[in-house]
């Protein structure tokens, strides 16, 4: 009897936790609409898009149990030459960009932090002007600069050089550099934004400091300035590499991934797959083998780097 | 009397007014998709003049086109999908295969129309399994513009075969010019070299069926596209149609393989400089037979379509010979009506015309095969390599047709 009582007591207080009178549901209510637009938004298409990439597919075929093929297309990916190919192209091209965006963007933020406020004020807004442009945009704007009769040539004619010395988009050894070029023109802006804001929030007792021990200017950046930005160019690193891993609209207008696919990237091979080849299901394979890539590349380290902050914290 | 006078007078109104406004049909409303450009430009103009229902144009740049067109294939009628859509002939064997498109020959029937006034080797690309799915038109093709008054200079002559456009490509590099052409990795590439295929002959497979890249004119046709773009002007490696053309009009190259959809620009003050001095030759092969890689657009009605009838009367319309004639005339687009090509009036303004229209007549369709869009894509790296690398045209065909040899064609 003691037993049955406890035991509604327990029930009792459990119907009592969840009690919306106390607003013990708000938070979920309150957090419903994301979770609902996180569920039909991304989770739903990302496994309909994993479904089909196991199915033998394409635009108007039903899935049906005799299209099920496994994970063959999967394994196809890690046969397929020309998909090992975007890989290294992508990667590289990734790597590539990053690099000189961090670079770039640091050596001109540190730059228009040390001028004269009034030439940094009217600099600033003219460095912003390429984030602002689309990326297909960029391509083509930067494919009548990489044309025989483009700006660049002109220049490199100043030099006595011309095409047979940088043969840009046209040849296969340099059209990935291209397109990096490219994409440096369009992101260091967005470095600059942000490593500026990291550059105001560095104390300036530091630099007295420095000063005071005798660091010259580039003991100074070396040991203060760069450790101090640190954490902000892990934001820029997972930020641009998951942007650089996706890459598609400029090498798209600039190269259509050739010379002899020398610039082609995983996203222009997925969509070739499956809009020119009207392979949708191996296509939907390649673009689970980019994120997977994107994760161990860019999220691992990321994750890695939380996990290791909230076991100091 | 007058009480009786006055209700009839007012039945009479009533009866109007109901006739008028009630009973009359409501206008349809109709989402086309089309490819942007300056023809795309004109179709809306054209297109101001049809009042019989409510038209709206969606142009959208090609590289988007066909995943647009397919997105809203899937859409559920009604709801904003496209009623009509404007196909590459190329992608109709696809959207007829997955039952995109709607047979419009019940359509076509009862509105008397003669399908016969359409050239027979385009309207072959509209039907699929005895059904018609579309009107053809835009017709487009590779052909050779050359700026006259140089070729006078130099004392040299139209090419009349592949080998004489090699000499004269090859003698314009000496002079520090060269040909231009659509080199870029890219569906331009593969268009000049099954062009070259065709006109001697040749095709992607054998009488059976089966594949095959190394027959001798294949690796003919590779071998002078290779030569074609040693010879060329320095960039072709980056050019697809728009710029080759650009290049012939501004006086960069002397001579040119353009689409015959872009000669129109030639004649443009504002864009050319070689107005008064264009001429236009056949893109001819070995034996001086030229043969076009048939290549046009279908007006076809989508299956999902909430009003296919309206669709139908629609692309009926533009396809008719009236329109056609007015696009023509403003625009020198290539007519899919045989008729408009001998048409005088038509003539003086598209001085091309009788190249393309030779062109065609002798012109030949891709395959309208499923797998037919990976041996494209496959064929697109190989011409690549073939133009900057110093493989051989028949090495790179021979492993191009090895790569390809578990590929299902059959269908």
């Amino acid at each position: 009897m003691l037993n049955t009582a406890g035991k509604s007591g327990l029930m009792k207080r459990k119907t009592f936790e969840l009690s919306l009178e106390r607003g013990d549901l708000l938070p979920l209510l309150l957090m419903l609409p994301v979770l609902l637009v996180i569920l039909f938004v991304m989770i739903i298409p990302l496994l309909y898009g994993f479904t089909m990439s196991l199915f033998d597919t394409g635009f108007g075929k039903k899935i049906t149990s005799e299209a099920f093929i496994g994970f063959s297309n999967y394994a196809k990916f890690f046969q397929d030459p020309v998909a090992l190919k975007a890989v290294f192209n992508t990667l590289a091209f990734s790597f590539g960009a990053i690099i000189g965006d961090l670079v770039l963007g640091t050596l001109c933020a540190v730059f228009l932090l040390q001028i004269p406020r009034f030439f940094s004020s009217a600099l600033r807004p003219v460095v912003t002007i390429p984030l602002l442009v689309s990326p297909i945009v960029v391509g083509l704007t930067w494919r009548y600069i990489y044309d025989p009769r483009g700006i660049l040539y002109w220049v490199l004619g100043l030099f006595g050089l011309g095409i047979q010395n940088f043969p840009g988009v046209t040849s296969s050894s340099t059209a990935l550099l291209s397109t990096i070029i490219a994409h440096w023109w369009q992101v260091t802006p967005f470095v600059i934004i942000v490593l500026t804001a990291g550059l105001l929030a560095i104390p300036e007792e530091l630099y007295e400091a420095a000063k005071i021990d005798g660091a010259g200017p580039v003991a100074t950046f070396f040991r203060i300035t760069i450790p101090q930005l640190s954490k902000v160019y892990v934001i820029i690193l997972l930020i641009s590499g998951v942007d650089t891993v996706k890459v598609f609209d400029i090498i798209y207008a600039l190269t259509g991934g050739g010379p002899n696919n020398s610039s082609i990237s995983l996203s222009i091979y997925a969509y070739s797959n499956a809009f020119e080849q009207s392979n949708l299901s191996y296509a939907m394979a390649i673009s689970f083998m980019t994120m997977i890539i994107t994760f161990l590349v860019f999220g691992i380290p990321f994750v890695r780097q939380n996990l290791s902050r909230s076991d100091r914290a | 009397m007058k009480r009786e006078r006055k209700a009839v007078l007012c039945f009479l109104i009533l009866v109007t007014m109901v006739t008028a406004f009630g009973f009359a049909q409501p206008k349809a409303n109709l989402l086309v998709s089309v490819w942007a450009g300056p023809h795309a430009d004109l179709q809306k103009r054209v297109t101001q003049e049809y009042k019989k229902d409510n038209v709206t144009i969606d142009d959208v740049d090609y590289g988007n086109l066909k995943a647009k067109q397919l997105t809203s294939f899937q859409a559920l009628s009604g709801s904003g999908n496209y009623d009509v859509v404007w196909v590459n002939s190329q992608w109709m064997k696809e959207y007829t295969d997955a039952g995109y498109l709607l047979p419009i020959d019940d359509y076509i029937k009862s509105a008397g129309i003669d399908m016969s006034i359409y050239s027979k080797g385009l309207l072959d690309g509209c039907v699929f399994n005895g059904k018609t799915y579309g009107f053809p038109t835009f017709a487009q093709t590779l052909i050779i513009a050359y700026d006259g008054d140089v070729f006078k200079k130099e004392g040299l002559k139209a090419p009349t075969n592949a080998e004489e456009l090699v000499s004269i490509a090859k003698y314009f590099k000496q002079k520090g010019s060269g040909i231009a052409l659509p080199a870029k990795q890219g569906s331009g590439a593969v268009t000049l070299f099954s062009q070259l295929l065709f006109s001697d002959d040749g095709y992607y497979f054998d009488k059976n069926g089966k594949l095959n890249l190394t027959s001798k004119e294949a690796v003919y046709a590779a071998s002078i596209y290779d030569q074609l773009v040693q010879n060329a002007v320095p960039g072709v490696l980056a050019w697809h149609h728009d710029e080759t053309a650009e290049a012939v009009r501004m006086k960069n190259a002397p001579i040119g393989i353009i689409m015959s959809g872009l000669a129109n620009q030639n004649s443009d003050p504002n864009k050319s400089l070689i107005v008064n001095s264009v001429k236009y030759a056949p893109l001819a092969g070995k034996n001086g037979k030229a043969a076009a890689t048939n290549s046009f657009w279908v007006w076809a009605v989508a299956k999902n379509s909430k009003n296919p009838k309206a669709a139908f009367d629609y692309i009926a319309w533009m396809a008719s010979p009236a329109t056609e004639k007015k696009q023509t005339l403003a625009d020198q687009q290539v007519s899919g009506i045989d008729a408009l090509s001998k048409d005088p009036e038509i003539l003086a303004k598209a001085p091309f015309l009788p190249v393309v229209m030779e062109q065609l007549a002798n012109g030949k369709i891709d395959p309208p095969l499923a797998n037919f869009g990976k041996l494209k894509s496959a064929l697109i790296v190989s011409l690549s390599e073939i133009a900057t690398t110093d493989a051989k045209p028949a090495d790179v065909l021979a492993k191009l047709q090895q790569d390809m040899a578990g590929v299902d064609f059959s269908k």
